[in-house]
């Protein structure tokens, strides 16, 4: 089985960001401040499932974005993947999926990958497109917000389970070559072992510059940030802790909410 | 019909799911916006009497799409079938449901339509420069505005982002069979998935009411940082009466929470008197399954997290040193030592 698994660095999102000027933001934030998107961790540690079950596989990562990304690929190397390839781009944070997807397309057509795994969304940004961009501009399959993942014994499909509402799974076998976009609780990801991140530190990770891509034209652009709106009106108590604590039971009786 | 307004219709079980409704509704926003005629697209077998049902409730026109042996929804067929109707309709928007389906569909049809694709829709409005559409990134600590730069726009819409004005009520079995035909244009469709087999959907986690009938909801999220300090949100549920603990997703992912406490999009949709959030950020798949609470308290150490975006009152706090504070505070009052009162 060859495997190719899409991973994202984002942002941590806790702490202070500047919502005016976000763009900027990213740009001068230290790369101690980003790491691996969640859902690619769960990504990564599935084509790690698939690969136990089934001997002679290789895993390939991808990261589309600047030269700091090459941190997560190392960190899916030293969670056992086999080969990191990085798509270099300048320091833009919104990104289309429609690029992304594209210039992995461009890679991956030439790889004949038979499985290739996404997060089921982005955590900076929450589109939830570029898996299944990817399947329809390879012309394969894709099953997203998956959940549950089995090779069939020929190798030939996937057995996948599609996380739906109220509590539902969808299921579903899909022919192979397919990509699958995973959904959290699908696995626990395994931490890096040591031994994998010292070779994964010296790997040589192959680098494209995005530019040597064929063009892609955006279909959509970002235009302009905002704070959110609020919906409710948000008191901020103020004071030490028991002074909080005070006014916060206070609130509460009056509505008789406490016992 | 150049420049309708396409609303592809989510069913199950000859029922209409409700987020087609705020899909139809933020249709409407873009013909307020941008004019054009507003059309329901429903596919599936048997879908005569659904797309009867349809019209009789929204007054608008439908399109069915009746293929044989499409039972529940697949993305392949989906499409397939779609790209066909559409080469006629030639829509130029396309509005769906955000929701596992409608998130599986939108972004590969937008690209087999040379279309932009805008998922998570919140806001619709316009300026000089035209019409444009807001969303959440980073977990919702900040709102976007996204233009289309393609002819063609799929998007697919925030649950309790539009409401719309009327209540649709609408199933199979409640169409007015007299007036056939009207309104409704009913094309017949061979698509046989070629890469896919459905072998069904299933239950895995029977619905459980767990959170249902609790006045006040005391939630955990990945901010209580361990198993052991979920002991201190269950000491917080102790000073509720009849009050339920709850989690985000991640702690249930975790096991740390049984799943049937689960708050939010996959997740059960609760409104209690009272929710009080602790160490949650306030991701929209969270916040859909808690908009209904009367009365919200977020406790979180990050001031410009965005469940203060949905709280009425904020304690921007670590919750392990706050929540001991305020259990104590609450036994010092009901004891009623009168000092504590003086401030407040
Ligand atoms: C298709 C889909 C469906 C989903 N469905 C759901 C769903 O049904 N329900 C759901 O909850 N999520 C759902 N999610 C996940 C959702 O997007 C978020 O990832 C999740 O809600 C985040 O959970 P959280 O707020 O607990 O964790 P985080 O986002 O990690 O937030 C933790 C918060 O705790 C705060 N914190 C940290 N330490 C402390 C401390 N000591 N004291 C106080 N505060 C602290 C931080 O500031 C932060 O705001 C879904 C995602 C997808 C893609
Ligand atoms: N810049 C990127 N590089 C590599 N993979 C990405 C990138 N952006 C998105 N992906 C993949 O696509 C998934 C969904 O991202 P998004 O469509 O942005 O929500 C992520 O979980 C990743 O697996």
């Amino acid at each position: 089985m060859r495997m190719l698994v899409c991973v994202k660095q984002v942002p941590e999102s806790e702490g202070a960001v500047s919502v005016e000027d976000y763009e900027e933001w990213i740009r001068r934030a230290p790369p101690s401040l980003f790491r691996m998107n969640r859902f690619d961790e769960y990504a990564v540690e599935e084509a790690l499932r698939v690969k136990e079950a089934c001997p002679d596989s290789r895993i390939d990562v991808i990261s589309v974005g600047p030269l700091r990304c090459e941190a997560i690929i190392r960190r899916a190397m030293g969670m056992g993947a086999d080969r990191g390839s990085h798509i270099l781009t300048d320091d833009e944070p919104f990104l289309t999926p429609f690029a992304t997807a594209s210039w992995i397309a461009a890679w991956a057509t030439s790889e004949q990958y038979d499985l290739i795994f996404a997060g089921v969304m982005s955590e900076d940004g929450m589109n939830g497109q570029v898996g299944p961009m990817l399947a329809e501009m390879l012309g394969v399959p894709c099953a997203s917000s998956v959940v549950c993942a089995r090779v069939t014994n020929d190798r030939n499909a996937v057995y996948v389970e599609r996380e739906i509402e109220s509590g539902f799974r969808d299921t579903l076998e899909m022919a192979l070559p397919a990509v699958l976009t995973v959904q959290s609780g699908i696995n626990q990801p395994r931490y890096p072992s040591l031994s994998n991140m010292l070779r994964a530190r010296k790997a040589a990770i192959e680098s494209i510059r995005a530019d040597s891509l064929p063009g892609v034209v955006p279909r959509e652009a970002v235009t302009g940030t905002s704070a959110p709106k609020r919906r409710r009106t948000g008191r901020v108590l103020e004071g030490s802790p028991s002074d909080k604590a005070r006014e916060l039971i206070h609130i509460l009786r009056e509505r008789t909410l406490v016992r | 019909m150049k420049g309708s307004i396409a609303v592809i219709v989510e069913h199950a079980g000859g029922e209409v799911k409700p987020s087609t409704y705020e899909a139809l509704a933020a249709g409407q926003r873009i013909r307020a916006i941008v004019g054009g005629p507003v059309v329901l697209v429903v596919l599936g077998e048997h879908v005569a009497e659904l797309a009867a049902a349809l019209r009789d409730a929204t007054s608008r026109s439908v399109i069915a799409v009746e293929v044989p042996d499409l039972v529940t929804y697949s993305g392949e067929v989906y499409k397939e079938a779609l790209i066909h109707v559409f080469r006629d309709l030639s829509p130029a928007y396309v509005c769906m449901a955000n929701t596992t389906q409608g998130m599986d569909l939108a972004p590969g049809l937008a690209v087999r339509l040379h279309a932009a694709c805008i998922t998570g829709v919140e806001d619709i409005e316009r300026d000089s420069d035209g019409i444009y559409f807001s969303r959440s990134v980073l977990g919702g600590k900040v709102s976007v505005q996204a233009r289309p730069l393609a002819e063609v726009t799929v998007l697919t819409v925030q649950s309790g982002a539009f409401r719309s004005n009327d209540t649709f009520n609408c199933s199979a079995s409640g169409a007015n069979r007299d007036t056939d035909g009207e309104g409704v244009v009913f094309l017949k469709m061979e698509c046989v998935p070629r890469h896919t087999r459905s072998l069904g959907v299933r239950e895995a986690e029977p619905k459980d009411a767990a959170l249902a009938d609790a006045r006040v909801i005391v939630a955990a999220g990945r901010g209580v940082g361990s198993r052991e300090n979920l002991e201190l949100i269950r000491q917080l549920v102790e000073i509720f009466p009849s009050a339920a603990l709850a989690a985000s997703r991640p702690l249930c992912d975790l096991e740390w929470v049984e799943y049937r406490r689960q708050v939010g999009l996959t997740g059960a949709v609760v409104a209690p008197e009272l929710y009080v959030a602790c160490g949650i950020s306030g991701a929209l798949q969270h916040v859909v399954g808690m908009r209904g609470a009367g009365f919200v308290v977020a406790i979180n150490s990050d001031p410009n997290a965005p469940m203060f975006a949905d709280a009425d009152v904020c304690v921007i706090e670590d919750l392990t040193t706050f929540i001991p504070i305020l259990v104590e505070a609450w036994r010092n009052q009901r004891h009623g030592s009168a000092h504590f009162f003086d401030e407040t």
